[in-house]
């Protein structure tokens, strides 16, 4: 009797031993199994888009609002943007790269000579791009009612907006990306990157900086708006990339005009066009 | 005895010039009674300052977010262009004491710097015309007050004498 006592206790031992031992065998098992992507990227998933192949698995840089490589989305995406910006925005009516032409409806153009978003307000008088008429920009907007608007704020003041004024220039942009929600709540926002400017006299002269300066300037401003379209959950479009020569400035072939070292021409505007469509916001 | 007269007159005369000399140090002496609103009203209703109808006046938005400061309401009046192209400010300030007043200028002396950073070269591409205006830009402290301004040389000229004829005791 005491000997089949004595079994019974080590076979219940023995039982719940090797209870505990299968209960932290499935938790590591678990544990590894389970996905290390943050929530906040699994909304930007879609088929069809490349996987981050083209992302070096430890690329700080990378984040989620980047808006990442996809297949090319053609015409009717391309037609589907709005453009709002600065005088490297607008001139692309001139150089008659969308739609259109230069008649196009798919840019806003402000009234006055250029716009510096330092200074904007939703009262700032646009050119309506389907009426033509001036009316505040607030206005615009809630009549447009684009499907997805494409922003470019930052080489007016870059010196300021990259320095000591950087926290007007983001005040200001997160203004008017909420200005844009507010009005038109279905609009798709995209914050695409200040655009690098090219090694001319002229920029020196202007900016009282080189060229290369300058460009590591525009990439630190650039890498703040990419943390505000995170903090805001918009996109954003790091087309500084495909505009940077091996020099890391603007190549001089992309300009307008070889002395202005900033507005760009038709060929730098396809180019930029073609990194838009190529790297296209997820459809729901 | 007409030497000694002659001594005495040169002796008063030195003297005279040396109390004058003395009480010129001791600098200006302006109001401490009109209200920032008040200032602003007298400076800008003279008619060679710059007319209000180019102008909107900030409010405490711009205060916080350009000035980087926190001030009470009614001890300032701040006056921006309406223009997108153009740079124009006039700034109107009360302070508590002269002290106060020094500090706030020097607040306002890095606002103005960092305006110029950031506008300067726009202007030098866009609105060449208005890049003296920002050159120009200064800060002036009248006791408990300090008027900022962002002109071109005349306008600001007109403003500075328009307020000390204000202010001045």
């Amino acid at each position: 009797m005491q000997l089949l006592h004595k079994v019974l206790i080590i076979l219940i031992a023995l039982l719940t031993v090797s209870v505990l031992i299968a209960s932290v065998v499935l938790i590591a098992v678990t544990a590894s199994a389970r996905p290390s992507v943050p929530s906040s990227e699994t909304k930007k998933e879609t088929d069809g888009q490349d996987s981050q192949t083209d992302t070096k698995p430890d690329d700080k840089s990378q984040s989620s609002a980047q808006l990442p490589p996809s297949q090319d989305a053609g015409s009717s995406y391309q037609d589907s943007l709005t453009f709002f910006g600065e005088s490297t925005t607008f001139h692309m009516i001139a150089r008659g790269v969308l739609s259109g032409g230069t008649a196009t409806q798919q840019v806003i153009k402000p009234v006055d000579t250029t716009i510096t978003l330092r200074y904007f307000d939703k009262d700032v008088p646009v050119i309506h791009p389907v009426s033509g008429e001036s009316v505040p920009f607030s206005d615009c907007i809630a009549d447009l009612k684009p499907e997805c608007i494409v922003l470019t704020f930052g080489i007016n003041g870059v010196v300021g907006n990259s320095g000591s004024s950087k926290n007007v220039f983001l005040a200001q942009y997160e203004t008017l990306i909420d200005l844009i929600l507010e009005k038109s709540p279905g609009t798709v926002i995209i914050l695409q990157d200040t655009f690098p400017v090219a090694d001319v006299p002229q920029i020196e002269d202007t900016f009282g900086l080189t060229a290369t300066e300058l460009n590591q300037k525009i990439a630190g401003l650039n890498e703040s708006v990419k943390q505000l379209a995170e903090q805001k959950s918009v996109y954003y479009l790091h087309t500084f990339e495909i505009l940077t020569g091996p020099d890391g400035n603007l190549p001089k072939s992309y300009l307008q005009s070889s002395q202005d070292g900033i507005h760009l021409n038709e060929e730098a505007y396809q180019l930029i066009l073609q990194y838009i469509r190529t790297h296209a916001y997820p459809s729901t | 005895m007409i030497q000694i007269r002659k001594a005495t007159a040169a002796v008063l005369a030195f003297l005279l010039l040396a109390a004058f000399m003395l009480s010129a140090c001791g600098g200006a002496s302006y109001r401490t009674d009109l209200s920032a609103y008040q200032l602003a009203d007298a400076v800008m209703q003279d008619p060679s300052t710059p007319s209000e109808d180019g102008f909107k006046t900030a409010d405490t938005r711009f205060v916080s977010l350009y000035l980087g400061l926190t001030l009470e309401e009614g001890s300032y009046r701040i006056y921006l262009t309406n223009s997108s192209v153009q740079y124009d400010e006039i700034g109107f300030f009360k302070c508590a004491d002269e002290k106060a007043a020094k500090d706030l200028a020097a607040s306002i002396g890095v606002y103005l710097s960092a305006k110029k950073e950031s506008d300067i070269p726009t202007a030098k591409g866009y609105a060449p015309g208005e890049v003296p205006k920002l050159e120009n830009a200064s800060c002036k402290v009248y006791g408990v007050y300090v008027i900022y301004t962002v002109l071109s040389v005349s306008d600001a000229r007109a403003v500075e004498q328009a307020a000390e004829q204000a202010l001045r005791q």
